[in-house]
């Protein structure tokens, strides 16, 4: 089956993160960079099922890593995205960034809400 | 529960690790978050698993079969039996062998359809011939005969014992025509 290769919102936010923590990059590490940087609450279901998703598309790579004892002498699974990974986590983020260039009213859009903005701009018309 | 079984042993262990960390703070808190964690995960992977392409292929084998049984129902209401009727009058028959007969090989034509349609829907490209033929066409042969044998485990005296055999071997012309469907998908895909 053809998978979509379009990342979406959290699927940017999960590879950022993997880009960011590297080696280090397994669930808990994962999940406390996102809500530490976002500031929004991630479920390990949440996470767990997109990194799945990320690992079919061929984005990232897992590895079963060690068992602690702190986590019931269960494994870690350790994940890293892989050059296709980064080379569309570019390519969404440049395709943003060119959404957004140039467009003057989106921080007033964002300050005043959407509804008052659309308002504004049809009553300029 | 809902997590899939390649998942589950680090997501427990995730889930672990922060807890225990949370606990030596606030063990209420810890208790509530983990709580929460776990009614906020089950839809997730709930909808991961759904989405798996095994589940996806039991979904539509089931839907499959759901849907050829319904069918079946009809066509044996709506066409096998006014066959069967429309003959009897026209011939202006005086036993019921031959308008069985007809009612027969109507069934068997619903049978054939309704046999290549699962085989068709639930075909597999990428398991062999014999995989595809062994593993849907059980089901699709318990699907056709189930109505049949039910009845008579439960006494329906309707037909008469011979007539009930003849009707079951009715699926095996359906079984054929599923063999038959799944090698002509084998050919055409490899």
């Amino acid at each position: 089956m053809r998978k979509a290769k379009n990342l979406g919102e959290f699927e940017i936010l999960v590879l950022a993160a993997l880009v960011r923590l590297g080696a280090d990059a397994y669930g808990v590490s994962i999940r406390q960079e996102i809500e530490e940087r976002t500031g929004r609450s991630v479920s390990v279901g949440a996470l767990y099922s997109t990194l799945s998703r990320l690992e079919e598309k061929g984005y990232v790579a897992s590895r079963i890593g060690e068992a602690t004892a702190e986590r019931g002498g269960r494994a870690k699974r350790h994940y890293v995205i892989k050059a296709e990974g980064q080379a569309q986590l570019e390519k969404s983020i440049f395709a943003l960034g060119a959404m957004l260039k140039g467009l003057k009213t989106w921080p007033e859009t964002l300050k005043i809400g959407i509804r008052t903005a659309i308002a504004r701009t049809l009553a300029r018309r | 529960m809902a997590a899939d079984p390649v998942d589950r042993s680090a997501l427990m262990g995730d889930l672990a690790e922060e807890f225990a960390r949370l606990w030596r703070r606030s063990p209420d808190n810890a208790r509530a978050w983990y709580w929460r964690q776990a009614a906020k995960s089950a839809p997730h992977l709930f909808l991961k698993r759904l989405r798996a392409p095994e589940t996806q292929k039991l979904l539509i084998g089931i839907g499959a079969a759901v849907v050829a049984f319904f069918l079946l129902r009809y066509w044996d209401l709506w066409v096998a039996r006014n066959a069967a009727r429309e003959f009897a009058a026209a011939t202006n028959a005086q036993n019921y062998f031959l308008p069985r007969m007809v009612y027969l090989i109507a069934q068997m034509a619903g049978f054939v359809l309704a046999g290549a349609m699962i085989a068709a829907v639930t075909f597999a490209r990428e398991t062999s011939f014999l995989a595809n033929a062994a593993i849907r066409l059980a089901p699709i042969g318990a699907v056709l005969l189930a109505p049949t044998l039910f009845a008579m485990v439960s006494g329906a005296d309707n037909y008469d014992l011979s007539f009930r055999l003849i009707w079951i071997t009715l699926a095996i012309p359906s079984l054929i025509s599923g063999a038959g469907a799944y090698w002509m998908l084998s050919n055409r895909s490899h």
